[in-house]
């Protein structure tokens, strides 16, 4: 185990890179479109509700790895030449934003529709109302929501080696080719993904936690 | 964890080592059985058809097990752990083609060559750029993971930088041989670095798609594989290859499957510094 | 549009047994992880250091590994480092699932009885009913609406992460759409076959999930 950290600790610490840059990109790209999408798939208009509620059904039932696969189809099919990390980025973003939608959403609706009304009342317009009443209180379940989503979006980032994107368990299939120390690297390599995913979850289990207060209001 | 592993391996090489008194042969002949490990994913060498590992080397296997005079277990094992689960003991023998290079051949004994092979670079029907090695500087390669080819790819790689060129933009890697092809047809890549073999596979499939550029470097043998301590099995199978060889056989075998009749070198085909 | 639906479902039925194969591990695996959660809830529950903790180990490794490297470590890893003989790609995938399962099962149950007011025990006692009376008249009857909803989503979770399969050599809906697309030598049109199978086979069970909780919600709130 210690030749094959001397001699591909490099190559493995690429894949990890890979597989970081990929996770926090297309979360960070992901979550302000799924949150977007929360207000259309409660709208009361259809031309809106409909087609979000479809996207948000077909990424929900679908696998990850065939949603990753098809992306490189179609863009294979339009012969484009994108960076493979950047549709490995692509999908995960669109991964991201289905199911951030549907966590906004529970947590928009959990918020009773009289406070909507009582602060158009005192005279906030919408976008003050959703900034001073609604935002604050999304947090406390919206956040750990979301982060436990992160460390389930690292988890299947692995699926993007099977598309050949230079993440870390692509790295590790890189190693074995050379070394053929399948267990070793194996080893390794999950010991990196459980240390990154239980990271994740341990700070959404502090956020859950850390913002309980408003549920004891 | 790393004493864990040390003394469960331990254990696993102690155990080899206790049933390793008498040799290979002698265990497989007073067994009355060879377990041998195939990925049967390579066609026209070994594939599966109709759930049957059918191919070139399933004839031969034939051949093989006959003159040992024993029954055979062919496990359909993923090329991956191929070569690891030979050395941990899982099997006897890998029988499915394994290209001869200078690392394989250190920890691994090869058998004489089955066929060969060229390395090929493909490009795109339409592309007629591609005429030389030295046209490959600036431009995006593919090959398959894993493979011989992979190690090929990375040697005219750095020829090309040796020779002050600027060398590849990048070398993209996939995970099966259909994956390269759908690669460079849909303009991911422009090239590929592939055996002979798989370029008149996909060419066939897809006519007027692909076109061969030129092929590179010696010719690669294809060989099957046992463990260096077990070279009288080895030899009992090179004397089946040879006697297949010298008759004719083998050269109407390669033309059944591959459609034209290839070397089987009967020395020099091992690299300096080969374990056996 | 019209040409590509007629590809579409003239590729849907090449594509059936690889659903077949994909079902058949996934119902397995479910199966196995509702009974491997029995005794990694009892674990969980004890007061005794030799259950409680590698229940809690087992628990975050599966929590915390992805599934593709599980698979990868049971069917390329261990084999490899213990000298195993054959093993079997599709055991080793409806175990790998299961253990899977089994974790985020026994987490909900745990959470469940952990929500059981503490008076039922005492009440159970006090009519004179032993332990394993108290569960299986009292107490597991209160489960089995928590568990049959949970069971139909861990069924769908599973599914989503069955396509690891594909990655060792098992031939499910996945692969066997690769295998098409090999044949045919486009990627595409089996791969939206492939996903309008999963999004029809995973719709269902959503909504046999969604039936079964409002069915069995009046059960729940009784307890």
């Amino acid at each position: 185990m210690i030749d094959v950290i001397a001699n591909y600790g490099d190559e493995i610490v690429k894949g990890l890179l890979g597989t970081l840059l990929i996770l926090v990109a297309g979360c960070v790209i992901g979550t302000p479109i799924g949150a977007g999408m929360a207000f259309l798939l409660i709208s009361s208009k259809r031309l809106l509700r409909w087609p979000s509620r479809a996207y948000v059904e077909v990424i929900r039932n679908t696998p990850f790895l065939i949603q990753a696969m098809l992306l490189f189809a179609m863009l294979g099919v339009m012969r484009l030449r994108i960076d493979p990390m950047l549709v490995g980025i692509a999908a995960v973003a669109i991964y991201t934003a289905a199911y951030m939608a549907e966590i906004v959403r529970g947590a928009l609706k959990s918020i009773p529709d009289g406070q909507w009304e009582a602060a158009n009342a005192l005279g906030l317009r919408s976008f003050r109302v959703f900034r001073l009443v609604i935002f604050p209180q999304l947090l406390p379940t919206a956040l750990p929501a979301s982060v436990n989503l992160y460390g389930t979006v690292a988890k299947e980032t692995a699926f993007l080696s099977a598309v050949s994107v230079a993440e870390l368990t692509f790295a590790g299939q890189v190693v074995i080719a050379q070394t053929f120390k399948v267990f070793e690297v194996w080893a390794i390599v999950g010991i990196l993904y459980l240390c990154l995913i239980l990271l994740i979850l341990a700070a959404a289990k502090r956020l859950e936690r850390g913002l309980g207060w408003s549920q004891t209001v | 964890m790393k004493t864990w592993v040390s003394a469960l391996f331990l254990a696993t090489v102690l155990s080899a080592n206790s049933a390793m008194a008498e040799t290979m042969l002698e265990k497989i002949q007073s067994s009355g059985k060879i377990v041998v490990a195939t990925e049967a994913a390579f066609k026209p060498i070994e594939y599966v058809e109709d759930g049957e590992i059918v191919g070139f080397g399933s004839d031969l296997l034939v051949e093989v097990v006959n003159d040992l005079g024993v029954e055979v277990e062919q496990l359909d094992v993923p090329f991956q752990g191929i070569l690891t689960g030979l050395a941990a003991g899982q099997y006897d023998l890998i029988a499915t083609s394994v290209a001869i290079n200078p690392e394989r051949a250190q920890s691994y004994a090869f058998s004489r060559p089955l066929f060969t092979i060229e390395n090929v670079i493909v490009v795109a029907a339409d592309n007629g750029d591609v005429t030389d090695v030295a046209d490959l500087n600036g431009l995006l390669l593919g090959t398959q993971l894993g493979s011989s080819t992979e190690a090929v790819a990375r040697q005219i790689n750095d020829d090309l930088k040796a020779a002050g060129g600027s060398g590849y933009e990048d070398l993209r890697l996939y995970q099966t041989f259909p994956d390269t092809a759908f690669a460079l047809r849909s303009g991911q890549v422009d090239a590929l670095v592939i055996g002979s073999l798989s370029a008149g596979e996909f060419m066939a499939a897809s006519p007027d798609t692909f076109r061969v550029a030129m092929s590179y470097g010696d010719p690669v043998y294809i060989s099957w594989v046992a463990r260096p301590d077990s070279l009288d099995l080895l030899a009992a199978v090179n004397a089946t290859i040879t006697r297949l060889a010298d008759s004719g056989e083998l050269a109407a075998l390669q033309e059944k499957w591959i459609g034209v009749a290839t070397q089987s070198p009967a020395d020099g085909y091992l690299p300096d510094g080969a374990v056996q | 549009m019209v040409n590509a639906l007629m590809e579409i479902g003239g590729i849907v039925p090449q594509l059936l047994d690889g659903l077949l194969v994909t079902l058949m591990i996934c119902v397995l695996a479910a199966l196995g992880a509702l009974l491997l959660s029995v005794p990694l809830v009892a674990a969980r529950r004890s007061s005794k250091r030799r259950y409680y903790y590698p229940a809690t180990v087992f628990i975050t490794l599966m929590r915390g590994l992805p599934i593709v490297i599980l698979i990868f470590l049971c069917y390329f890893g261990f084999p490899a480092l213990l000298g195993f003989g054959r093993v079997s790609a599709f055991w080793v995938g409806v175990l790998v699932l299961a253990l899977n399962g089994s974790a985020f099962i026994s987490e909900a149950l745990r959470g469940a009885i952990a929500r059981l007011p503490e008076g039922q025990w005492e009440a159970c006692k006090s009519l004179g009913l032993t332990p394993f009376q108290t569960w299986r008249l009292v107490l597991i009857p209160q489960f089995i609406p928590i568990a049959l909803p949970s069971l139909a989503g861990e069924l769908g979770f599973l599914i989503k992460a069955s396509p690891a399969l594909s990655l060792i050599t098992i031939v499910d809906l996945t692969r066997r759409a690769q295998q098409v697309s090999m044949q045919t030598f486009d990627p595409l049109m089996p791969l939206l076959a492939a996903a309008l199978l999963y999004f029809l086979l995973l719709g269902a069970i959503s909504m046999l999930s969604r039936w079964l909780e409002t069915r069995l919600e009046p059960v729940r709130q009784r307890s």
